[in-house]
């Protein structure tokens, strides 16, 4: 438990903080960019503001992909981590958690005046924000196996998209059902489920990835 | 520095290692008690950082057999610092990491001197530094086999001196070292294993019922 949170505040303190400040920024260019392609129209932008939203943090989790593993890869820590006591499994989870808490978490909560800002109500916003909370742990887990197969390529940050994006589909989609109208709450329980399904496959299917890597 | 348990050791039986679809080495047997030290030589390219990666579990021997009773401590050619973090980051970050005692965290920085070089950032320290800076992990770590690779590049007289000390402390207090390195190591009393390439030549019947 005590390397689980050493290992969490070197990630947060190291590469995470400054990709969760660009994922931030990201996802507030999203949204003001978004009415002025539109045009002005409540009823419209009342509409998709739920997908627009989603659609932004899924592109936004994408940006702190690369420097989840790259950099202790190639500085020999995540070697030295790997054949330490600690799993590697446990190792995965703490940089997912990093990940999250800092590229993921800021967006679930600016998701409330980003939802304001499209002209959704208050219960609207704050219901899309509880289903981000829910919901995007899954982007982090499933960004985990992305990266992992990535760590060596090239360009690697492109290739993780392409193969994160199409396992990103059903929290995706069951997000923007459960932020608001009918199914909600269904929606909210699937999206809760792809959460906990990713929790437990993900961490062993990425340190599985890993060690492929590490023994190349 | 932590106690350690007596009783441990590794024996690797017929070991034989293929990298790259080419054979390294075959038929290395190792044998080491607690307290005891290994140096493994041999020119470049003759599997030392192959054998060492074996014994820290992260590769597989093609065929024989690897006993290891024990935890290690893998030291490789990289140094596993982050080069964003100042050294005294990433020194807290092992401690934490390892677990170890605040008495160790300031033995590591005695002992390798690292006092002056903490608050700078790792990217900006020379190459015998880091090294200094990667070696200081070995006070922190719980593991009674040390597996070091070519542990002196880039080090100046006084920290072969204060690596040298502590190899001898860690041995005394029954811990376990496996060096690999092309140039000679200030290890006392330390067995050698030899791996040579020029040793096994494949006759080309092996090579094609290999492929």
């Amino acid at each position: 438990m005590k390397a689980f949170k050493a290992l969490l505040s070197r990630e947060l303190g190291r590469v995470q903080l400054g990709a969760g400040g660009l994922s931030v920024l990201f996802f507030l260019t999203v949204v003001v960019l978004l009415p002025l392609g539109i045009g002005p129209r409540d009823d419209l932008l009342q509409q998709i503001a739920p997908g627009i939203l989603w659609i932004a943090v899924l592109l936004a989790s994408l940006l702190g992909l690369e420097s989840m593993f790259r950099e202790d890869f190639e500085n020999g820590s995540l070697e030295a981590m790997a054949t330490s006591a600690f799993p590697l499994e446990a190792i995965v989870l703490a940089k997912c958690l990093a990940h999250w808490l800092a590229c993921l978490l800021p967006l679930a909560v600016l998701s409330v005046p980003c939802g304001l800002l499209l002209y959704l109500s208050v219960s609207e916003s704050i219901g899309i924000a509880i289903a981000m909370l829910l919901g995007t742990p899954a982007f982090s887990l499933l960004g985990s196996i992305g990266a992992a197969l990535t760590l060596d390529a090239r360009r690697g940050n492109l290739l993780a998209l392409l193969l994160v994006l199409p396992l990103s589909m059903p929290p995706l989609i069951f997000g923007v059902l459960a932020s608001g109208g009918k199914g909600s709450a269904s929606g909210l329980l699937l999206g809760i489920g792809l959460s906990l399904g990713a929790l437990a496959i993900a961490p062993f299917l990425s340190s599985a990835i890993l060690w492929t890597r590490l023994r190349a | 520095m932590f106690p350690l348990s007596k009783t441990d050791e590794i024996k690797l039986h017929k070991v034989a290692c293929v990298r790259g679809g080419r054979e390294v080495f075959r038929n290395v047997n190792v044998r080491l008690r607690s307290g005891e030290t290994l140096v493994v030589r041999g020119a470049n390219g003759c599997g030392k950082t192959s054998l060492l990666r074996m014994l820290a579990g992260i590769l597989g021997a093609v065929s024989g057999e690897i006993y290891i009773s024990t935890t290690s401590c893998y030291l490789g050619h990289e140094n596993a610092l982050s080069r964003r973090l100042s050294a005294q980051a990433n020194l807290e970050f092992w401690a934490k990491f390892l677990d170890a005692p605040k008495e160790s965290l300031e033995e590591s920085i005695d002992r390798f001197h690292l006092g002056t070089l903490l608050p700078s950032t790792v990217s900006s320290l020379s190459l015998g530094q880091c090294r200094r800076l990667a070696l200081a992990r070995l006070c922190l770590t719980p593991a009674t086999l040390w597996l070091l690779d070519e542990p002196v590049s880039g080090l100046d007289t006084q920290a072969i001196d204060s690596l040298e000390s502590l190899m001898m402390s860690h041995r005394e207090r029954g811990g376990m070292v496996v060096a690999a390195s092309h140039v000679p190591l200030p290890l006392k009393g330390a067995s050698t294993l030899q791996l040579d390439a020029s040793d096994y030549h494949p006759r080309r019947e092996e090579w094609e019922s290999f492929i």
